[in-house]
């Protein structure tokens, strides 16, 4: 096993933390085609350079999970926002331009995301019916709870989501670190670089979103820690079951 | 693999079979443009499967063909023994080999068709079904093998790999709940137009084509009248209310 490069002892430190914490390869040897000529050639019109050699179960599986269930987390957070704004558009009007603001961010999200699953050929999560109601019906219910309960649910939602993506780009990282050492450049794929751009971004805009919430008196409503901490269980849980299913 | 899993395995045959078999096409389904294609087949695996499978056409599903292919690839007739699943590892292998070769139809089918979907989709599964054509006469030795118990999940993968895949060529958009339908009802349709086709006796395969158009017309009507449901009942419903509103307005 080659030695990690000691750039400072804070980066050696951090590579030996983040590989033991976990034992999954992401490359394995790949097998070669029969003959090339004969080798049937998938998706003709993407004949990007193939750089870099298969991805293993285990990344496969990862990533698939990651697009999956960070889809599932945007088109919920889209619905919450748009429940909200519908019901703060006739009760609360000079409310209704931030949460728009956030909601058009959310919506960004989503449509991104789509766009992943779609090119990636992952399969969206199974329960998409059940997350679309569940969601809009927290958005309007907090919503109606005032304007406090609204913010407390952005707050916990977004908790949830933030803590989400930090797990989701750690382990990213870990990949693409794997992939530059056993790279011809020392760059892993632009793919994946590109991935770990929009976990990170998104979860810029995210964290965004809870310091807006707290500014807005997230903290202030009433039944808060059982309002949180139910929102906060109820978005584990959906994260779990997206992940699988 | 580490090795708690792999003991789990060994302990857990139920849990070896849930695992391996149903995790691949659930799971596992990133498709990747900056890294190679993952090919489940090694280099021997696939000179052998290829050989046995151009003797399929005479003596059909059976181990004469494996043991041939094994004697054309150069190796020893008892190599056929690698393949733990037999005669389904080769019918497997025929189901890969003509699902992998619909991408390189892309730009002629892009071309011909135009864009409308429907008639992309048909030419997706005629093309495909053209593939079984030189076998034809022994693939119900083929179903029989994938009917299998121990053979039906992974039979099942490959024609949802296949669905899938149709849909993916003909730049299918959806993200949610749609996805699992339109595959489900794509499989039904291929299924049962390529169970149709293992008896027809028409010329260059006409039936069979004819028979695809019924099916997927069948798909067709229902999509049109389930949306047309949801939308008289989203109307009605909205109309219902609005009725409502203005007889309490009313007072």
């Amino acid at each position: 096993m080659p030695m990690p490069v000691l750039r400072s002892s804070r980066t050696f430190v951090r590579t030996i933390a983040l590989r033991q914490a976990s034992s999954v390869r992401y490359y394995s040897i790949p097998p070669r085609s029969v003959n090339d000529a004969d080798a049937p050639e998938p998706n003709i019109e993407l004949k990007l350079p193939e750089n870099f050699p298969p991805l293993s179960p285990d990344a496969r599986k990862f990533l698939s999970r990651l697009i999956r269930v960070d889809q599932a987390g945007e088109l919920g957070a889209d619905l919450i926002y748009a429940g909200q704004h519908w019901v703060f558009k006739r009760s609360r009007p000079s409310l209704a331009p931030l949460i728009r603001h956030m909601w058009d961010q959310e919506i960004h999200h989503h449509k991104t995301f789509d766009d992943l699953q779609n090119r990636h050929r992952i399969r969206p999560s199974l329960f998409s019916p059940v997350w679309k109601i569940a969601a809009y019906g927290l958005g309007m219910g907090t919503a109606l709870m005032g304007k406090e309960a609204a913010m407390a649910c952005t707050l916990a939602v977004e908790t949830v989501i933030g803590g989400h993506y930090n797990n989701q780009l750690r382990e990213l990282v870990r990949m693409l670190e794997e992939e530059s050492r056993i790279s011809k450049d020392g760059q892993a794929s632009a793919e994946l670089q590109a991935l770990a751009k929009t976990v990170s971004e998104f979860r810029d805009d995210e964290l965004e979103h809870l310091d807006t919430a707290v500014e807005n008196d997230a903290e202030k409503a009433t039944p808060y820690i059982i309002l949180t901490e139910t929102i906060k269980g109820g978005c584990r849980a959906a994260v779990w079951i997206a992940e699988r299913f | 693999m580490p090795s708690r899993e792999m003991s789990v395995l060994r302990r857990r045959p139920l849990v070896r079979l849930l695992k391996t078999q149903f995790s691949c096409a659930l799971s596992r389904s990133y498709h990747s443009y900056d890294h190679r294609p993952y090919n489940p087949y090694t280099l021997s695996q696939e000179k052998i499967l290829s050989s046995a499978l151009q003797y399929v056409q005479e003596f059909g599903f059976v181990k004469q063909s494996l043991v041939q292919g094994c004697r054309d690839a150069g190796y020893l007739d008892t190599t056929h023994a690698v393949f733990q699943d037999g005669l389904f590892d080769l019918v497997k292998f025929h189901l890969y080999r003509e699902r992998t070769k619909l991408a390189a139809l892309k730009p002629q089918i892009d071309e011909e068709e135009g864009k409308s979907i429907g008639k992309r989709v048909r030419r997706y599964c005629i093309e495909r079904l053209k593939g079984n054509e030189l076998i034809i006469s022994k693939w119900t030795e083929a179903v029989a093998i994938m009917a299998l118990p121990s053979n039906v999940p992974l039979a099942l993968e490959e024609l949802a790999k296949l669905s899938d895949e149709i849909w993916f060529l003909v730049d299918d958009k959806s993200a949610d709940f749609d996805w699992y339908t339109k595959r489900a009802s794509l499989a039904a349709v291929y299924s049962s137009t390529e169970l149709y086709m293992t008896q027809d006796n028409s010329p260059s395969f006409e039936k069979t084509w004819e028979f695809l158009d019924r099916r997927l017309a069948d798909v067709r009507n229902t999509g049109s009248t389930v949306s047309s449901l949801a939308s008289w009942t989203t109307f009605t419903g909205f109309a219902s209310i609005n009725l409502l509103k203005s007889q309490l307005s009313r007072g």
